[in-house]
């Protein structure tokens, strides 16, 4: 150890003596030893994506706070108006990769989408009740009310996340992607001759979405149903799975550099954005409270129960 | 909002009329666009009309004549920098029923580094991505996108409509996410 780590392990350990605390990453950075860049990436996306609850929360409130807005307009306009069934659909498996950046986006069985299909169409039913009394001009009226309301639910429409996450959450994927240029430059071309090697011809994962979405035989979630059933949905969760293994094999190495390379530089934006962070995570933890707040004021205007 | 068909493509033809003025005033630069897409049965048409410097879109799906169980899409993907792509769809499952997105407005700003697919499709309900044969592209190829409207889809933010009329929005989950 030189002599200038011995003076900053010091400085740390006073600095803990005094406040009691203090964080891994901001120890490590000061004592010299290069930070851990998959704990300080996992610290970094705790706080701007949230617990996982906290993102379910997020969609049911602004599902909900739609509703509310929808549903007040309607009733000020003398029309009926009931609650279409809410679907839950459960973050639990997700793994978050911060704008789908290659070098970051993590290790995964599968990209969820068979998963969260079946979820929303085992609800099914998403017509609102009260137009489904209706018929004619009475349906018509109903319907041509909802559209002169719609502008009213036009503010609710990013509720599902908090409203300051935005900012650092760029910040943070220009970061991203400043590192993998600098770190893996040859990474994004190399991965799309690899994937297309395997036979899927794939610009970002964000088309790997549309490529393993499209394998799935369509539902139309009108009705409940079990999607399971439907021929050629066994042969689409296997094409997932594979395509899933086929894209960590495309990057493994790379990411796996990169991300362990990356520590220094993450601990760094990491400090630049820790108000930020701070106040996105704090958001995040009143999720639940808006989503009852949401869900609560959607209940009241309902007039079809 | 139902409108007499005769009406709505004389409406349709005087909208076509002011945004080929904006067209013309503003051009195919990156910076502001709009037009419009026809494809499908009995007219039927998609506009779309975005402002980067304003950071909003606007997307209207118009679907004239269609036969029951089909849907129109008007879709938008595009690349806002690093790493990061982006698409927004307006569906309506209901004939001459038109389901438009208002102006969206961009939480994380548009940032429009280029337009990957602009186009639209018509087709039985959820099945418009399955076959180029169902869409129409003014740019790339419509086909690539998760056009799946449901709570299911966190890769693209749709406005819908159903069958029946219902007004549905789909928020995506993370709006610059397609797994989270």
């Amino acid at each position: 150890m030189t002599r200038i780590r011995v003076a900053a392990t010091v400085a740390v350990l006073t600095a803990v003596t005094l406040t009691g605390c203090a964080r891994a990453t901001d120890m490590q950075t000061l004592a010299g030893a290069a930070p851990a860049g998959p704990q300080v990436l996992s610290d970094i996306v705790g706080k701007l994506y949230g617990a996982t609850g906290h993102r379910e929360a997020g969609q049911e409130r602004q599902f909900y706070a739609w509703q509310a807005a929808m549903g007040a307009c309607m009733v000020g306009k003398g029309q009926q108006f009931g609650l279409p069934s809410f679907t839950p659909i459960s973050q639990a498996g997700s793994k978050i990769g911060p704008g789908d950046i290659l070098a970051f986006a993590p290790q995964r069985d599968s990209f969820g989408i068979g998963d969260r299909t079946v979820q929303a169409a085992r609800v099914g039913g998403q017509d609102n009740p009260a137009l489904l009394k209706l018929s004619g001009a009475a349906a018509e009226a109903w319907l041509a009310a909802q559209g002169e309301c719609e502008p009213a639910t036009k503010a609710t429409e990013d509720l599902a996340v908090p409203a300051n996450m935005a900012t650092p959450a760029v910040s943070l994927q220009e970061e991203l992607a400043a590192i993998q240029q600098q770190l893996a430059p040859g990474l994004d071309a190399a991965w799309k001759s690899c994937m297309a090697a395997a036979g899927h011809q794939v610009e970002d994962l964000s088309d790997v979405s549309g490529l393993v979405g499209k394998r799935y035989p369509p539902v139309t979630f009108e009705q409940a149903s079990d999607p399971t059933r439907l021929p050629g949905w066994g042969e689409a969760v296997a094409f997932e799975r594979a395509v899933a293994a086929t894209d960590w094999q495309c990057r493994a190495g790379e990411s796996t550099r990169v991300v362990n390379a990356s520590g220094e530089k993450l601990a760094v934006w990491q400090a630049a954005h820790a108000v930020e962070l701070d106040a996105v995570a704090a958001a995040w933890a009143q999720m639940p409270t808006l989503r009852d707040t949401a869900k609560a004021a959607a209940l009241k205007v309902a007039t079809v129960k | 909002m139902s409108t007499h068909p005769r009406r709505r493509r004389g409406l349709a033809a005087l909208a076509a009329l002011m945004l080929g003025v904006v067209t013309a005033l503003f051009g195919a630069s990156p910076a502001q666009a709009a037009g419009y897409i026809y494809h499908g049965p009995g007219g039927s048409y998609g506009v779309y009309d975005f402002s980067v410097a304003d950071d909003w879109m606007h997307l209207q799906s118009h679907p004239q004549d269609m036969t029951t169980g089909n849907c129109w899409d008007t879709i938008f993907d595009w690349y806002r920098g690093p790493g990061h792509y982006d698409a927004r769809l307006a569906r309506s499952c209901k004939d001459w029923t038109a389901r438009n997105t208002q102006r969206s407005n961009e939480s994380s700003a548009i940032n429009l580094v280029n337009v990957q697919r602009l186009g639209v499709c018509y087709g039985p309900n959820q099945y418009t991505n399955s076959s180029s044969a169902y869409c129409t592209n003014r740019i790339g190829t419509v086909i690539g996108v998760n056009v799946t409207v449901g709570p299911n889809n966190l890769c693209t933010r749709a406005w819908s409509m159903t069958p029946t009329g219902t007004l549905q929005f789909f928020g995506a989950g993370i709006p610059w996410e397609c797994y989270a």
